[in-house]
């Protein structure tokens, strides 16, 4: 039985909380096949690390399953956590996206050429057997979906059976992107947050090409031009992050997160005036008592106590 | 062993340095993060839909019925934590949207309780 052939691959299953999650069966009738996805035969109870390598390498990172043990393998628990997976992939300065819980977005994820790792319950909801798993193809007329799954190179499972096992996961599916990359059927604010993770470990340089995907996707997304902000101003562009800020608040004039972010830009130039009087602003659009309201308030306190510059050197 | 020999004080504090050198941010930054703008985003837009829900007349209603001044339940709801707000907002999405059927009162009672216990304007539950 598959599940045997799976020796015991566990998945130590993060908290997986999905409501109205339908599953769409009207898949299109043109089979996609991604041939080319490497295969990692699974070793022991390590279909995570197995499974995770085969959408990096898809993506353009060489790393092996025994590289990525160290980093996603937890031996007390013999599996690996949703979450750890997706921290590898950011730690590899790729987009982990996490696609809608439909069969036709692992299927247009397919067209687009990005295998999806998906987590899988072979068991049952009360004695779970978890196992991650690559889509690589979908078959209508055999009405198959096709795996790179545990010892399997081309494992086979039909639509419903997997999709079972698939819902009782969660629908939990993730493909890695290349940071510019959008997935196939993009959600502003769901793309826009899983770039923010690259941003919040550090990674300026591919948040910035993140975002910039965004804002060219969605122009009245503010969001998008103040998270592009962000990463610029992470790397000192005070010019790039002000044109972003001042963008973010053209389609949102009221926006105090970038308010305020845009007077930091101007602090740092030695503006104080005008970064206070920005604050000011901010300040007048948020209710009292509001944690935003207590944000801004730090920052205009931070301002007073601020090393002074002489000069102000406004670009604007 | 609680033995700091000078050299390994001398190795703690080089790497309390290093560890620290990625952490120094310039002194000026106090920017929100694209994270954290986000969560107080949702948290606002959870505030609101509450708020919402507050303003409903069957909600209200059973509110004063209850003595409680719904002004001062949103006033609370503002005090939350963020994860009391999403038990908050999950449990009201609950509530039927209109009807004055006995399944609807009953289910408004239910929720309106639920309300005053996650604000701890009342201790009901702890009660019984």
């Amino acid at each position: 039985m598959l599940t045997r052939r799976l020796r015991h691959c566990t998945v130590v299953a993060g908290l997986v909380c999905l409501s109205a999650c339908a599953t769409d069966v009207r898949l299109t009738t043109t089979a996609v096949e991604l041939k080319d996805t490497p295969f990692y035969a699974q070793v022991t109870d390590q279909c995570g690390p197995s499974a995770l390598a085969t959408i990096l390498q898809v993506s353009g990172v060489a790393v092996t399953p025994e590289v990525l043990k160290s980093r996603v393998y937890i031996p007390g628990r013999e599996g690996s956590l949703q979450i750890e997976l997706l921290a590898a992939t950011r730690g590899y300065r790729r987009i982990p996206y996490r696609v809608d819980p439909l069969t036709t977005a692992l299927v247009a994820e397919l067209r687009s050429g990005r295998p999806v790792l998906v987590l899988q319950n072979l068991g049952r909801k009360s004695s779970p057997i978890w196992h991650y798993a690559v889509v690589v193809g979908y078959l209508p007329k055999e009405n198959q979906f096709v795996l790179r799954s545990g010892d399997q190179a081309r494992h086979l499972m039909r639509v419903s059976r997997f999709t079972r096992t698939w819902a009782r996961a969660g629908f939990w599916g993730v493909v890695a992107l290349q940071p510019g990359e959008l997935p196939a059927l993009p959600v502003a604010k769901k793309y826009i947050r899983s770039v923010a993770g690259l941003e919040a470990i550090g990674d300026a340089e591919s948040a910035i090409a993140g975002y910039d995907a965004a804002t060219h996707r969605w122009p009245q997304e503010s969001l998008a031009w103040f998270g592009l902000g962000n990463a610029y101003y992470a790397q000192e562009n005070l010019d790039a992050a002000e044109d972003a800020y001042k963008t973010a608040l053209t389609i949102k004039p009221d926006y105090s997160a970038a308010l305020n972010n845009l007077s930091q830009v101007q602090a740092d130039r030695g503006c104080y005036a005008q970064a206070s009087a920005t604050l000011d602003i901010a300040l007048a659009s948020v209710e009292p008592n509001s944690p935003m309201h207590e944000i801004l308030e730090s920052s205009l306190s931070g301002l007073a106590k601020q090393e002074r510059k002489s000069i102000c050197i406004a670009s604007y | 062993m609680l033995i700091f020999s000078g050299k390994r004080i001398c190795i703690l504090a080089i790497s309390v340095c290093l560890i620290g050198i990625p952490l120094a941010q310039p002194a000026t930054a106090s920017v929100i993060s694209t994270e954290q703008a986000i969560e107080l985003d949702e948290r606002q837009s959870r505030i609101d839909n509450i708020s919402e829900i507050f303003a409903r007349d069957a909600v209200h209603n059973t509110l004063v019925r209850f003595g409680v001044e719904p002004a001062d339940a949103v006033a609370r709801v503002d005090a939350l934590t963020n994860a009391e707000l999403l038990t908050l907002e999950q449990q009201l999405q609950s509530l039927p949207a209109g009807g004055t059927g006995i399944v609807e009162v009953v289910g408004i009672v239910a929720i309106v309780l639920i309300i005053l216990e996650l604000l701890h304007i009342t201790n009901f539950f702890a009660e019984f």
